[in-house]
C-alpha cells in the first residue's frame, strides 16, 4: 500500500463517517428536523 | 479540515440561521449538539497536529536525534485522516435519542485515535534518547537529564509531551462509554483539555515561537532564563490547576460553575478549587515573564538564531539503526 495515495484514505474517511453518522442522520430525512425519542440501539 | 468543518457550517446554514430568521418553525437540539461535535472532535486536531508535526520535525533535529520511522509517521497522520471525524458521539454519551450501539462504535473509533498518540509517544521518545546519548547519557534514564535542558525551544516541548501524557490518559476516561459517567460535566473535563490544548499545545507552540520568531527575524531571542522561567512555571501550573479540576470532578465538582455561589457545594471540593486557584494564576504568570523574550535586539550578526545542538543526521528519510 502507497502511503501517500491519499485518494484512497480520503475514500475510507468518507465510508468510515457515513458508517459512524449515518444511520443517525438518515432519521432527519426529508427535511425533518424533530428527533426521535430514546433511542436503545 | 473542510470535512470537519462541515458540521458545524450545516449546523448554522441550515438550522440556527433559519431558526432566528424565522425560516423554519423550530430547530433540534439533538441533531444541532450532533453536527457541532461532529466538527467539535476534529477540532481538537487542528491545534493539536501543528504541535504533533512539531514533534516529529523539529524535535530530533532540537534534541539531536533522529526519527524513529518516516513510514510510521505516514501512519499516524493518516490515522488522523481516518479516524478524527467519526468519533463525536464521546462527547455525548449522556444525550438521548442516540442508540447505545451508535454511541459505543464511535467509542471504539476513539480509542482507536488513541493509537497513533500512542506511536508519537513512542517515536519522540525515541528521537529524544538518541539525542541524549549522542550527549553523553547513559544507562535507563541519565539520557533524559543530558538532553539540553538551557534550550527553551525543546524544554517547552518536553514539558508539553510530559503533561500530554497525563492529558491522553484522563481522555481515555473521558472515551470510555462507562467510566464517562462519573465524570460526565464535571470539573474533570477541564482538568483534562488544560492538561491538552492548554498545555500540550499552547506549551508546543510557545516553544515553536521561541525558535521561529528569532529564526524569521534573524536576531537573537532575548532572555533565554526569561523563556526557560516561563515554561516550568507553565508546567507545574497547569499540573497544580489540573490535580485541582481533575480530584474535583472525580468528586462531582461540576463544570462550568460559579463554585463560589454554589449553595451545594461541598466541603471536600474547597482543596480542588484552592490548587485551581493557585495553578491558574501560574500559568497566566507566563505571558509577562515570556513575552520579553521576543523583543527585538540588534544583532550585528544578522544570522538566523541556532537554538540546537548541531544534528548530526538528516530527520527524514533515514533507516532505523537497526536496519529495519
Amino acid at each position: 500500500v502507497k502511503l501517500d495515495n491519499f485518494k484512497y484514505w480520503i475514500i475510507a474517511a468518507v465510508i468510515l463517517i457515513l458508517i459512524a453518522y449515518g444511520p443517525f442522520l438518515a432519521q432527519y430525512l426529508p427535511g425533518n428536523f424533530t428527533s426521535r425519542g430514546y433511542n436503545f440501539f | 479540515v473542510d470535512a470537519g468543518l462541515l458540521g458545524i457550517a450545516v449546523e448554522v446554514v441550515g438550522l440556527l440561521i433559519p431558526w432566528s430568521l424565522g425560516l423554519i418553525p423550530h430547530s433540534d437540539p439533538l441533531l444541532s449538539r450532533t453536527l457541532f461535535w461532529y466538527s467539535g472532535h476534529p477540532i481538537v486536531y487542528f491545534w493539536l497536529l501543528p504541535a504533533y508535526v512539531s514533534w516529529y520535525v523539529m524535535i530530533p533535529r532540537q534534541a539531536g536525534g533522529t526519527l524513529f520511522s518516516d513510514p510510521l509517521t505516514r501512519v499516524v497522520f493518516i490515522m488522523f485522516l481516518l479516524l478524527s471525524i467519526p468519533t463525536g458521539f464521546h462527547h455525548q454519551y449522556t444525550d438521548p435519542g442516540i442508540g447505545g450501539g451508535m454511541k459505543a462504535l464511535h467509542g471504539v473509533l476513539t480509542f482507536g485515535v488513541f493509537f497513533p498518540s500512542m506511536v508519537t509517544a513512542f517515536s519522540v521518545m525515541y528521537a529524544l534518547e538518541i539525542g541524549g546519548r549522542r550527549r553523553g547519557g547513559k544507562g535507563l534514564v541519565n539520557w533524559f537529564l543530558k538532553l539540553d535542558w538551557k534550550n527553551p525551544a525543546l524544554v517547552a516541548q518536553i514539558l508539553a509531551m510530559l503533561t500530554f501524557t497525563l492529558g491522553g490518559i484522563t481522555g481515555l476516561i473521558n472515551a470510555s462509554y462507562n467510566l464517562n459517567q462519573a465524570i460526565h460535566n464535571t470539573a474533570w473535563v477541564p482538568g483534562h483539555f488544560h492538561m491538552t490544548v492548554g498545555s500540550a499545545v499552547t506549551m508546543s507552540f510557545m516553544g515553536i515561537a521561541f525558535w521561529l520568531i528569532p529564526y524569521l527575524k534573524r536576531q537573537e531571542l532575548v532572555g533565554r532564563g526569561l523563556a526557560l522561567t516561563s515554561q516550568w512555571l507553565y508546567f507545574v501550573g497547569v499540573l497544580v490547576m489540573a490535580r485541582g479540576l481533575i480530584s474535583g470532578g472525580l468528586d462531582g465538582m461540576p463544570r462550568r460553575t460559579e463554585m463560589l455561589e454554589a449553595p451545594y457545594s461541598k466541603p471536600s471540593w474547597e482543596l480542588a478549587g484552592m490548587l485551581t486557584g493557585f495553578g491558574g494564576p501560574s500559568c497566566s504568570s507566563v505571558a509577562p515573564s515570556s513575552s520579553p523574550s521576543w523583543w527585538e535586539r540588534s544583532s550585528s550578526g544578522r544570522r538566523p538564531t541556532r537554538w540546537t545542538s548541531p544534528s548530526p543526521t538528516p530527520i527524514t528519510h533515514r533507516r532505523h539503526p537497526a536496519g529495519r
